[in-house]
């Protein structure tokens, strides 16, 4: 619904209420004769309020609405309202603010590390240049024992080494 | 005529002099290395006499890899010594070469050549007791090592 007939809506809709402005009660009304669609929403809203008369009592203020109002008012700026409590510049405070996310990033850099570091690799402090592409390298690096072995394979001998009884690996 | 060969023979024992210095210092300041081609066999028995035992640091580590081989042999080991920034050939066997360079003080790089063609360069820190090996499949489902470590 546009912006210009959700507002004709809501006019008609006071209309109704008996809640519009009387400077624009007339136009509202010819609007009504007028045109059959606004005059279904009339309907229906009459239809509608009809409908729900039973389950909206009106309560009866017993004083004027300005000054029902106007106690709420004073009440309300009675209470001061509650500020949020600032964040404390003590070392336990800013350690909860920098030195927890810092440890959390820490520790998933560590564990990716650990858990993405595979012995198998091309990569790390080794480099290698293959003279041709005929020749693929793949690096094994035991950190522990201090070994780095670059197993390097050539197409031609692919084809003994990926059978079974020559595989490389035990 | 005599003193041109008197000339020559002070010059050629000067430059003898200077390269035997050199050479002196070239061992003594410059870093040691060994290195060994690898036979991986699974046969128990050395097929031949020319085969030695991989040196004892060596053949520790090559048998806790996860390859297939039981028994590792020494074709050639040879030791050889590089200046920072110097590099020298090695002939490990007749149809492998490696051209060891001493990069800085704890990197060196590994050129190879297999049946006189280029293999490729390996280039990585080898420090302390580390190994680097380089390897592939051999005939009759064996396989070469070039094995590379500092001596101390």
């Amino acid at each position: 619904m546009k912006e210009q007939e959700q507002d004709l809506v809501l006019k008609v809709q006071a209309f109704v209420d008996g809640e519009l402005p009387e400077p624009e009660q007339a136009g509202i009304a010819a609007l009504i004769a007028r045109d059959a669609d606004v005059a279904a929403l009339v309907k229906e809203l009459k239809q509608t309020r009809q409908a729900l008369a039973g389950y909206d009592e009106a309560v009866a203020l017993p004083e004027s609405r300005e000054f029902y109002w106007s106690r709420i008012q004073r009440e309300l700026a009675r209470f001061p309202r509650e500020q949020p409590e600032p964040v404390r510049g003590s070392l336990g405070a800013l350690l909860l603010r920098w030195l927890l996310p810092a440890t959390c990033v820490a520790a998933l850099v560590a564990v990716g590390f650990l858990f993405l570091q595979s012995p198998w690799s091309a990569g790390g402090e080794v480099t290698w240049q293959a003279a041709n592409d005929n020749v693929n390298a793949f690096t094994y690096r035991d950190y522990e024992e201090g070994l780095t072995v670059m197993w390097l394979s050539y197409p031609s001998d692919n084809t003994v080494a990926d059978s079974a009884e020559a595989a490389t690996l035990n | 005529m005599m003193l041109m060969h008197v000339r020559h023979a002070v010059l050629l024992g000067l430059a003898a002099l200077v390269c035997g210095v050199g050479a002196v210092v070239a061992s003594e300041d410059g870093q040691r290395f060994e290195a060994t081609l690898v036979w991986g066999t699974n046969d128990a028995e050395l097929p031949g006499s020319a085969l030695k035992p991989v040196p004892p640091p060596v053949a520790r580590k090559l048998a806790k890899l996860p390859f297939k081989w039981a028994h590792y042999y020494a074709v050639e080991c040879k030791e050889f010594a590089l200046d920072k920034g110097q590099r020298t050939k090695v002939q490990m066997s007749r149809e492998c070469e490696i051209t060891v360079k001493a990069v800085d003080d704890e990197t060196v790089e590994l050129a190879l050549r297999g049946q006189g063609q280029p293999v490729g360069k390996v280039t990585q820190k080898l420090v302390g007791d580390e190994l680097l090996v380089t390897g592939g499949n051999a005939e009759n489902f064996t396989a070469w090592f070039v094995v590379l470590r500092r001596l101390q």
